[in-house]
């Protein structure tokens, strides 16, 4: 039974997209019903599984759907693995995949190419479900690169816009260069353990932990490399430095697609494979301290880019950025679970933010500028409400589910003894409050710049407004609802290697969830997300001469900031060139001079000026034919004689 | 010193010197002369080497059929008599060591191969009976039969392509040729002067 | 009893006087082919010593064959100059070097 309902939650976003394609009549009505029932299905299927692992999360199936191909060295079967992990990505991304398809439906209605949007979101949905309930390397690169593919259709859907041309290659691109690194992981597993099951690489872990392979004079230890391959492979994905930078150019999509796929499922599936991965993880020191590094780096200098963006998309996509960053930490640091239970619980307020966003830019005519806005709290007073819900919960005020997955992610490294990663993630938290309440305090509250019209009825239709509900209560609740049954009975016993640590973690720190709560109150995090709600209010809010004084000390850091530390003029300007030259040199001189000239038509030419010597010898004269076989033969006959 | 050693050196001398003048001549006419004398010479030689049937028919064949064709289109075609002679002087050198040259090689091949006192030459060969011309009947009627045939064929060829060649068409014959008639365009059989409707 | 080099000696003179005989003619074409039949003549000398060698009526018959061929090609050959100097109007060996590269 389980096998039915597996399938049917991966293809039927699958066929979805399939009957969208190829429907004919162009009214909306059709595509939004056929879109919403396919994703409407996996939703629930997915839900019916989660719970139902919530009471046997130690159930492990595999299931074979059919074999692609098999060779003498190797066989290709298509198939599903179904554990906790997988159930419960699975649940994420359908559910938030259907209330942003629902929201799409009110979000484009006016748009021309409203079918093409929803043939991209639904094979999207379905790529994604493919790389969870993958069990081999190979099927999880199929999804990978699909989904880097739908992101690219996705990002690029206004295609005639230069600027969102632009960015989807930039994000194609960035991706493609993980993949190198996820490629190489991918050969360097196969040729060490002969296949591409996950499972026979977790058996075969111990027999390699000391072995080496020499790859140009170079010896490496073979484990490491794997794990260090896979890393910058969801490195680009999950946009850490220093492949982010194609994140925040892809907020030239529309809204929903930065909604679902840059903040709460596409970006998260580098997190999941390492965390799908972490029997491999644990095998390798020097990889986990480098992720360590680089994930708390991005939590924090992102984090600081974000405070001097006026764009509000710009704003939230950095904060996904640093949000990464901490489920990055955590991965770091051996936690598994924690950094799943962040990408759960950010998923949902991240996508509300977006939302929200989306609701605010179709009120105010499509601006984006938060220096331009102003006052919106009385016009739209559900999107009010549910931004202070999924801006309390990204910052991390006590009981919101927000804090309940960061605060944990903080609390490693208190008690671990780690204070530089730990003042860097407090820090972050102070930020983080920064620039959230920034937003907030810019756009609805202060004068109404924008001149928008206070309407009687709702402020949206209620396709808009729907979904926004539905995923505040996520956002809210869902960090407490789930904190004891799923990171601390055992849920992922089964899927990840940190059983043991957390359990011990468990009874050392945390005691239960009430005292952890309370024990909150009185950290530093706390503190510091308090401090920076006060701070953001008098700078932004009352705009008193802080904020004057404030600029001017601070010039010299914003232009840094602005330059988000040299990576756009890096991404924009320097590497392309040079690869531009490199190309340029490769085309003129290698192609044309020595290919085309020197060689092909280098050869027609040395022909052309043998034959036009050759055919002189054709004179034309009989005798001189027959003075010629007349040599032959006299050849002939002086070498056949014996004297 | 018999009979026969006078003959074969007293022929083969005339024969040698006549096909010089064949080779030598400012006249095609007289070349063609020297030619018959030398196929009449060479005749001789070939009864000595006791093939009687074949020394006739190179009389009758060769120098009946074969060189009066020769003669006959020396006359037809209307040579300048004055263009050919004279620059002969010119072209001796190569001709004369091609000649050297590969008379040399022959010779020496030939002395070194075949100048053993066993290698003789026989003058009789019979198969079925003395004659000569009973035995070449007999034999290429049964061995040689397919070769015969093919002759036949081969002198067939012969006939149609020197007839194809040369021949001339006569202008008042009216046939048609097919692959003209397909290609015939509407331009080429109708010329419109008046057209009422086309106005 | 004459010994088979004498006759071979015979047939090797006059190969190549006949071989002499086509670099020697540049005027004449018709000459050309006449020097051709003194070749073939010598030819058959060689076919019907090597037979009375032999003791084979083989060398005979084949003389007889290459009479047939050497009749029919002098006819085509022949046939050819005719109409080469219908459309020339010279049958000097320099003129019909068309065929050159």
């Amino acid at each position: 039974m389980m096998y039915f309902l597996v399938t049917t939650i991966i293809f039927a976003p699958l066929l979805g997209s399939l009957i969208l394609l190829f429907k004919n009549d162009k009214s909306n009505l059709s595509t939004a019903i056929i879109a919403n029932i396919s994703i409407g299905i996996s939703m629930i299927l997915s839900l019916f599984l989660l719970i139902s692992y919530l009471f046997t999360p130690t159930v492990i199936e595999t299931f074979t759907l059919f074999k692609w191909f098999s060779s003498n060295k190797f066989t290709f079967e298509f198939a599903l693995l179904v554990d906790s992990l997988s159930v419960v990505m699975s649940f994420i991304v359908t559910f938030i995949s259907f209330f942003i398809h629902i929201y799409s439906i009110g979000y484009m209605e006016k748009e021309i190419s409203f079918n093409r949007f929803f043939v991209y979101t639904n094979f999207f949905t379905f790529s994604m479900l493919l790389i969870v309930f993958s069990n081999n390397f190979l099927q999880l690169f199929i999804g990978w690169e699909l989904v880097g593919l739908s992101s690219y259709l996705l990002i690029g859907f206004w295609y005639e816009k230069i600027s969102a041309v632009n960015a989807n290659l930039k994000a194609f691109i960035v991706n493609r260069i993980g993949d190198i690194g996820l490629l190489l992981g991918v050969i360097l597993i196969f040729i060490s353990t002969k296949s591409l099951d996950y499972n026979n690489l977790f058996i075969s872990l111990p027999s390699l932990s000391e072995k080496n392979i020499v790859i140009l004079n170079y010896s490496f230890e073979i484990i490491p490399l794997i794990a260090l391959l896979l890393f910058i492979g969801a490195a680009a994905k999950s946009a850490q430095i220093p492949l982010h930078f194609w994140l925040p150019d892809s907020m030239e999509g529309p809204t929903p697609i930065s909604a679902l796929i840059h903040a709460a499922t596409m970006v998260t599936a580098g997190i999941f494979m390492i965390a799908r991965l972490s029997p491999l993880y644990d095998e390798s020191e020097y990889v986990l301290d480098l992720i360590l590094i680089i994930g708390a780096s991005t939590a924090f200098f992102m984090g600081l880019v974000a405070l001097v963006q006026n764009d509000i998309k710009r704003i939230i996509a950095y904060s996904t950025i640093s949000q990464l960053g901490y489920m990055t930490v955590a991965l770091g640091a051996s936690y598994y679970s924690f950094a799943i239970y962040h990408l759960l619980t950010h998923a949902f307020f991240k996508a509300l933010l977006f939302l929200c966003a989306g609701s605010i830019i179709l009120k105010c005519h499509h601006e984006q500028d938060i220096m331009k806005m102003g006052g919106l709290r009385k016009i739209m007073p559900y999107t009010f409400f549910t931004y202070l819900i999924a801006g309390i919960s990204l910052i991390g005020v006590p009981f919101t589910s927000g804090f309940y997955s960061k605060d944990l992610i903080i609390d490693i490294f208190k008690y671990n003894e780690n204070n530089f990663i730990y003042y860097f993630l407090v820090a972050g938290v102070f930020v983080t409050a920064l620039y959230t309440s920034k937003i907030f305090f810019k756009v609805f509250f202060g004068n109404n710049k924008l001149k928008i019209k206070e309407n009687e009825e709702l402020e949206h239709k209620d396709v808009i407004l729907m979904p926004l509900i539905a995923l505040a209560i996520p956002s809210m609740f869902i960090g407490l609802a789930l904190f004891d049954s799923m990171l601390f009975s055992n849920y992922f016993a089964s899927s990840t290697s940190d059983f043991n640590r957390i359990n011990s973690f468990y009874n050392n720190h945390i005691i239960n969830v009430f005292n952890f709560t309370m024990h909150a109150f009185t950290s530093l995090s706390f503190f510091a997300l308090v401090i920076g709600i006060i701070v953001s209010y008098l700078i932004y809010y009352k705009e008193t001469n802080l904020t004057k004084i404030l600029d001017n000390k601070l010039s010299s850091i914003k232009k840094i900031l602005e330059n988000e530390y040299g990576f756009i003029s890096l991404s924009n300007n320097y590497v392309p060139c040079y690869f531009k030259k490199i190309a340029n040199i490769l085309w003129i001189k290698s192609d044309i001079n020595i290919i085309d000239n020197l060689i092909v038509n280098g050869i027609a030419n040395q022909v052309k000026k043998i034959s036009t010597r050759m055919r002189l010898i054709q004179t034309g004269y009989i005798y001189h034919y027959a003075f010629t076989m007349i040599i032959g033969l006299m050849l002939f006959l002086l070498v056949f004689f014996n004297f | 010193m018999n009979a026969e050693l006078v003959i074969f050196y007293l022929f083969s001398i005339f024969l040698i010197i006549s096909s010089l003048y064949v080779v030598t001549s400012n006249n095609p006419i007289k070349s063609a002369i020297y030619l018959v004398f030398s196929f009449f010479f060479s005749a001789i030689l070939w009864l000595l080497l006791g093939a009687e049937f074949l020394s006739v028919i190179l009389i009758l064949v060769y120098v009946g059929a074969v060189m009066v064709l020769f003669l006959f289109v020396v006359m037809m075609l209307d040579i300048n008599l004055s263009e050919i002679t004279g620059r002969f002087v010119k072209y001796l050198k190569e001709g004369i060591f091609v000649f050297i040259t590969m008379a040399t090689l022959l010779i020496l091949f030939f002395q070194n191969q075949f100048s053993d006192t066993d290698k003789n030459i026989l003058t009789e060969i019979n198969i079925i009976s003395d004659s000569n011309t009973k035995n070449l009947g007999y034999v290429l009627y049964t061995e040689y039969i397919l070769a015969f045939e093919v002759a036949a064929v081969i002198l067939l060829l012969g006939i149609i392509s020197a007839i194809t060649l040369t021949h001339r068409k006569k202008t008042n014959n009216k046939y048609q040729d097919p692959s003209i008639q397909i290609s015939v365009k509407k331009e080429d059989r109708v010329t419109i002067i008046k057209d009422e409707d086309l106005k | 009893m004459i010994p088979m080099s004498h006759y071979l000696f015979l047939s090797s003179i006059l190969f190549s006087i006949s071989l002499a005989g086509i670099f020697l003619n540049r005027k004449n074409i018709l000459i050309m082919l006449m020097s051709l039949e003194l070749m073939f003549l010598s030819i058959n000398f060689n076919f019907i010593i090597f037979g009375n060698y032999l003791g084979d009526l083989t060398g005979q018959i084949f003389v007889f064959f290459i009479l047939t061929v050497i009749a029919a090609e002098s006819a085509i050959g022949l046939a050819i100059i005719v109409v080469l100097y219908r459309n020339r109007d010279s049958i000097n060996v320099d003129d019909i070097g068309k065929l050159k590269g």
